[in-house]
């Protein structure tokens, strides 16, 4: 995945683009925020004419009508912030709803490799947590920084045909409290985050040891564990409370400011008052927009730190959303169509990192029909096998054919179509049984699924269960052992209906009785398939035409169950050690 | 695929808890921090009064200094006022300090204790339990209790005094003004009220959609392999698309009702001040109120709205908390933990026999696993469980494992009722390695080395040796200090269980109990190592669970388990000669091999 630099003018210009698709809707909150800022600017100026024309020269009729004006615009403010932040937020629900889409369906198209590359995780947070991110802060952003703007110039403007003198004050504090709140944020960012990661250590840890409880009783690791929690606990604790001090000291600092301009302007607005060069009204002008400025101005600096962070979780979204996938479709990609299951491996050399190859100058042919039993160590690059003729990776040397096709010259689609696989650890979604078992088939009837469930011995379970077909199973149901996951995949496999079928190690997880049962039936479902099984357990030979022995990447015997017996090679030694000396 | 509800959870087992009896319970843990409570308080009462003197000290200076001309004294008292502000930013500087600082002492204790209490539950505590749900109440739950019942609290009950305080000095300036100005609460209280209500359900809303489409995007990565070996990627993506859909409209859902909110509180907050402002120059104009006491009272109406709204919606987080603690206290309060009878014994120098005398045990009540079982394991002999799925093997570890406590008889260790054995010694002393191999995140190293905490490179490198799979583990990416991975996701299930196995055998155990952990292995390897064992084994008991029958006989002696009785007990070839239910599992077993390898025509 060649991942493409970003620098931070290219994210934004992305992102702005996006934005721009919605260009009536950004233009329109646009307008209404600065209609905003201008309700809220004045209301001190309206304030100041109701004390100065009407209250202090006693005159009701006058205090009222300013008072009612005063009413009118603070509920004009009141629609135009409502349709603004409706606005605001479809606006990046929207994109982050987009961004959410394209990047899954990116996810999607990866080869397998990518998933063996990025922790889960680190993809979950990037779909969920930073798409929502951007959303907030944008919505956020974009609404704050154009009504502080106009509201701290069009205030300042107001303050400065008031009264200059005390405007310098209040500007001077403004700024003051800006660059404090500069600070606070700076020096409190990082020790979120640190609180942010420290909380998942300690999550870790608790997830990590309940999955594994019975193993932490088994070897009386309870003091271990303890242990590690209560430290990771206890500095979970310790960032919190240098947050504490931090909070404390800058996060009210504002308010400090704040006192100290408050009274130096009412002490020199009060001088003003008895020298007659400023009015009562203006001096509670004058407190209202210290008072209206300083949440804005505490703000500031969570905007611009904010806006760092949607920018860098913009970064982690376009970098899922740009990932090129390894294996994909070619532009000359045919749809491989009814096929009759041949498979060729042609001197197949694949590695999943470069220190070690999997599998080294691979080849050997299946006959349409044909059934192999692939077998060999632990780490011999058996599954690799499987999962190459699915295309999960792409081989680095050499071609795997199907029908004489080279699968890198078809459909990923139609070729997966043609093939089931049953993998070594099946995987059971959060759903009913049925849907479970037709995943690969959705128009499977009833008929066929149950049909299918029998075959792979599973549907006496499956009636056994409180709804049947209909049970529940998977994370936020019933947990199956290990073996009735393998037989729910096996039901699975065989609902598809396909041309070529991969068995891998179908039995491991068996006991011997339902293993026999299974196999036998298993003979005669299998008839019209090309089969590849892959597996430990001698028993599954008995369900091949040929075996394939691989050690170590390579292919080291290859015949039937009799003629490698007579060899007493790997296989034989496999054999005799199964059957407990061959008696 | 579809979503669906989730099943039973933690609360729903929990008792009812009430608001009351929670505030008890965490008020005499938060006593254990009196210091930082004391200042809390102090910090409260401090701020209250600076809060409620200054506007009432800027009203005397309008009125008494500037209206009146004194400059001097001016000078005075803005200085004073000053102070008094300065006043209000030190206490609440010290309010924040130490408010968030009991809640954090009493979050690490809480956290802390559960942790400690879940290591001491029993299995059978976990095995009618979610992890999701355990780690949940671990870390959120116990985040919640404190935000609400800990810094919420305490903070609201600052905006209380607060509250009350503005409100008493307004009535002793101006009642009848007093009683102008608070017309609006009524309204304020029913606004924070209703859309408290309506917010909150949004945000729970919300919530759900966020953590549906987590749930599906979690899944359907777990799932890749099956997706894109069924060609269900489009399908999948339907799916996403609606739930993320539905998520974005979830927020700006939240985003509608917060846009309403708080222009109606300021609304209704200017609505008060309009009408100070009319009925205040009325006032002033027939003089019976100074133009001091309506800039004042202003400033007074301005701090009501929040802690009105807080207050009002601490209801509604109060019952989250509520929930939260039900949960906490499920886990804290359970009973099912491992018990240790008074001077239970310490295990030492372990001959290693082992006997289940009459054991009867259930799991449900009046479904019996094990029925009246007697075995007998002697010091040095290593003896094969067999049966079929579901007999009661696994049963069996765990009575010795002490997991479980027998309903009837006894399980004696060297002779001694395992029930009056120290916990930690008897699991020390046997090593156990369960079916499903669990490794910890970490290196392979650090894995094997939980056996035997303390223990050194070369030890682990040696029981490796031994095992004959140190080869095997030189092969890996970066060998001993290849990750594990999360779960040991990375390893097959094979070679977790040949880990697994060095980590039991590297504490030296006198005895060693392996259930079914082998199954995963190749059966050449199987061979060699069961070869290595026969030699590690030397001088050690060992219970061997197994399905493949090729190493029960290996073993000293078979036992033959069904439906929870032993039926059968003798050497292999004893067992084979008596032409019962292990001699036919066996020729089952061979039979499907040989017959139908070596009669196949091809």
């Amino acid at each position: 995945m060649p991942i493409p630099e970003y620098r931070t003018g290219g994210i934004l210009i992305r992102l702005i683009k996006l934005l721009f698709r919605k260009w009536y809707m950004l233009a329109a909150s646009a307008v209404l925020v600065i209609i905003y800022a201008n309700t809220v600017s004045v209301g001190p100026v309206i304030i100041k004419y109701a004390i100065d024309y009407g209250i202090t020269v006693g005159n009701i009729g006058v205090a009222v009508k300013y008072s009612l004006i005063l009413m009118g615009v603070t509920a004009i403010g009141a629609a135009t912030w409502f349709v603004t932040r409706y606005l605001t937020a479809l606006l990046s629900q929207e994109l982050a709803h987009y961004l959410r889409v394209k990047a899954f369906e990116s996810i999607h198209q990866q080869s397998m490799e990518f998933f063996d590359r990025i922790a889960v995780g680190q993809l979950i947070s990037r779909i969920t947590n930073d798409t929502n991110r951007l959303a907030r802060t944008l919505s956020w952003q974009i609404r704050n920084i154009v009504n502080l703007s106009f509201t701290a110039g069009l205030s300042l403007y107001y303050m400065f045909t008031m009264s200059p003198r005390l405007s310098y004050i209040i500007l001077l504090a403004i700024v003051i409290m800006a660059l404090t709140n500069a600070r606070y944020v700076t020096l409190i960012r990082p020790l979120y985050d640190r609180i942010r990661n420290q909380l998942g250590v300690l999550a870790s840890i608790v997830t990590s040891n309940l999955n594994g409880i019975r193993t932490v009783k088994a070897l009386a690791l309870e003091d271990h564990e303890i242990h590690k929690f209560t430290g990771e606990n206890n500095e979970f604790a310790n960032l919190n409370l240098r947050v504490a001090k931090v909070r404390a000291t800058y996060g009210n600092a504002p308010q400090l400011v704040l006192g100290v301009t408050l009274a130096s302007v009412l002490y020199l607005g009060g001088s003003g008052i008895v020298a007659g060069s400023i009015s009562v009204g203006e001096l509670t002008a004058f407190i209202t927009y210290l008072t209206l400025l300083m949440w804005p101005m505490r703000a500031l600096g969570f905007t611009i730190s904010a806006f760092q962070r949607s920018l860098a979780a913009a970064k982690r979204v376009f970098e899922i959303i740009d990932a090129e996938p390894e294996v994909k479709d070619d532009l000359k990609a045919r749809k491989l169509d009814d096929i009759k299951g041949e498979i060729v491996f042609d001197h197949v050399t694949f590695y999943y990192t470069e220190k070690k190859p999997a599998l080294l100058d691979v080849s050997f042919r299946v006959a349409p029909r044909e059934k192999i039993f692939l077998t060999g160590p632990p780490g011999a690059g058996k599954s690799t096998i499987l999962k190459l003729l699915m295309r999960f990776y792409e081989v680095r040397n050499g071609r795997i054919l199907i029908d004489g096709c080279d699968i890198r010259q078809v459909e990923i689609k139609s070729l997966r179509d043609h093939i089931a696989l049953v993998p070594q650890e099946p995987f059971i979604f959060s759903g009913t049984v049925k849907e479970n078992i037709a995943f690969g088939n959705p128009d499977a009837s009833m008929e066929d699924i149950v049909r299918a469930a029998k075959a792979a011995k599973i549907h006496d379970f499956i009636s056994s269960l409180p709804d049947g077909y209909n049970t529940v199973i998977g994370e936020r149901g019933i947990t199956l052992s290990g073996g009735q996951r393998q037989r729910i995949a096996i039901a699975r496999a065989l609902v598809k209906r396909p041309k070529i079928l991969l068995l891998d190690d179908p039995v491991s997880n068996l006991d011997t009785e339902t293993e026999k049962k299974l196999i036998d039936d298993l003979k005669k479902i299998l008839r019209g398939m090309t089969v590849i099984i892959v597996g430990q357990r001698i028993s599954l030979a008995t369900l091949a035409d040929r075996i394939l022995v691989l050690d170590q990447g390579r292919i080291v015997e290859e015949g039937t169950h009799k003629e490698l017996v007579s060899r007493s090679g790997l296989y034989y030694k496999l054999y005799t050690t199964s059957v407990g000396g061959g008696s | 695929m579809t979503l669906h509800p989730s099943a039973a959870t933690l609360s729903e087992e929990a008792r009812e808890t009430s608001a009351w009896e929670l505030l008890k319970r965490v008020s005499r843990d938060l006593s254990r921090y009196r210091v930082q409570v004391a200042l809390v308080a102090l910090s409260i009462v401090a701020y209250t009064l600076t809060s409620i003197a200054t506007p009432y000290t800027l009203g005397i200076i309008i009125d008494n200094y500037i209206l009146k001309g004194n400059l001097p004294g001016l000078a005075t008292m803005s200085l004073i006022y000053f102070l008094l502000l300065l006043g209000q930013w030190a206490s609440m500087t010290a309010n924040t300090y130490y408010i968030q600082t009991v809640g954090q002492l009493y979050l690490r204790d809480l956290r802390n204790k559960i942790f400690s209490k879940l290591q001491r539950l029993s299995m059978k505590f976990f095995t009618s339990r979610r992890i999701g749900d355990l780690v949940s109440a671990t870390i959120n739950d116990t985040s919640t209790l404190n935000d609400v019942l800990v810094s919420g609290i305490l903070s609201v009950l600052g905006h209380l005094l607060s509250l009350v305080g503005v409100v008493a000095i307004m009535i002793y300036i101006n009642p009848v003004m007093t009683a102008v100005a608070l017309t609006n609460v009524p309204l304020l209280i029913f606004i924070a009220r209703t859309y408290g209500r309506r917010l909150k359900e949004a945000h729970r809303v919300v919530r759900k959609k966020v953590a549906e489409s987590t749930m599906l995007v979690e899944e359907s990565i777990a799932g890749i392999l099956t997706i894109k070996a069924f060609g269900m990627d489009e399908r999948i993506l339907r799916v996403f698309n609606t739930v993320s859909n539905e998520t974005s409209r979830a927020f700006v859902g939240v985003a509608k009702l917060m846009g309403l909110f708080w222009p109606f509180m300021d609304l209704t907050v200017t609505l008060s001040v309009i009408l100070v402002l009319a009925f205040g120059g009325y006032l002033v104009s027939v003089g019976a109120a100074s133009i001091g006491v309506v800039v004042a009272f202003i400033q007074y109406v301005n701090r009501l709205a929040r802690p009105i709204t807080q207050f009002v919606n601490m209801y509604d987080s109060l019952q989250a908390a509520l929930a939260a603690a039900e949960r906490i206290y499920a886990v804290l309060d359970s009973e099912e933990v491992e018990r240790e009878v008074i001077g239970a014994v310490e295990l030492k120098n372990l001959r290693g026999e082992i006997e289940l005398r009459n054991v009867t045990f259930s799991y449900v009540p009046g479904r019996p696993v094990l029925k009246n079982v007697n075995i007998h394991v002697r010091p040095g002999e290593v003896v094969a469980v067999v049966g079929s799925t579901g007999a009661g093997k696994t049963t069996l570890v765990n009575l010795v494992m002490r997991f479980y406590d027998s309903d009837k008889g006894q399980v004696l260790i060297d002779g001694i009722d395992v029930k009056k054995v120290k916990l930690s010694s008897l699991r020390r002393a046997v090593s156990y390695v369960p079916q499903e191999t669990y490794l910890f995140p970490g290196t392979i190293m650090d894995n094997i080395k939980l056996g035997k905490p303390g223990a050194s490179d070369e030890e682990v490198i040696a029981v490796c040796k031994e095992l004959g799979i140190h080869e095997f583990i030189e092969r890996m990416p970066d060998a001993y200090m290849t990750d594990a991975g999360e779960m040991g996701k990375k390893l097959s299930t094979g070679e977790k269980q040949l880990i697994a196995i060095a980590r039991a055998m590297l504490r030296d155990p006198a005895v060693v109990i392996l259930d079914e952990a082998l199954s995963s292995i190749d059966v050449v390897t199987e061979a060699m190592l069961r070869r290595a064992m026969k030699k590690l084994m030397e001088g050690r008991t060992g219970i061997i669970i197994a399905h493949r029958l090729s190493t029960a006989k290996d073993c000293d002696r078979v036992i033959v388990i069904e439906d929870g009785e032993v039926i059968e007990e003798g050497t292999h070839v004893e067992l084979m000669n008596a032409r019962g239910r292990y001699h036919e599992l066996y020729k089952n077993m061979t039979r499907a091999i040989t017959t139908a390898l070596l009669n196949s025509p091809k």
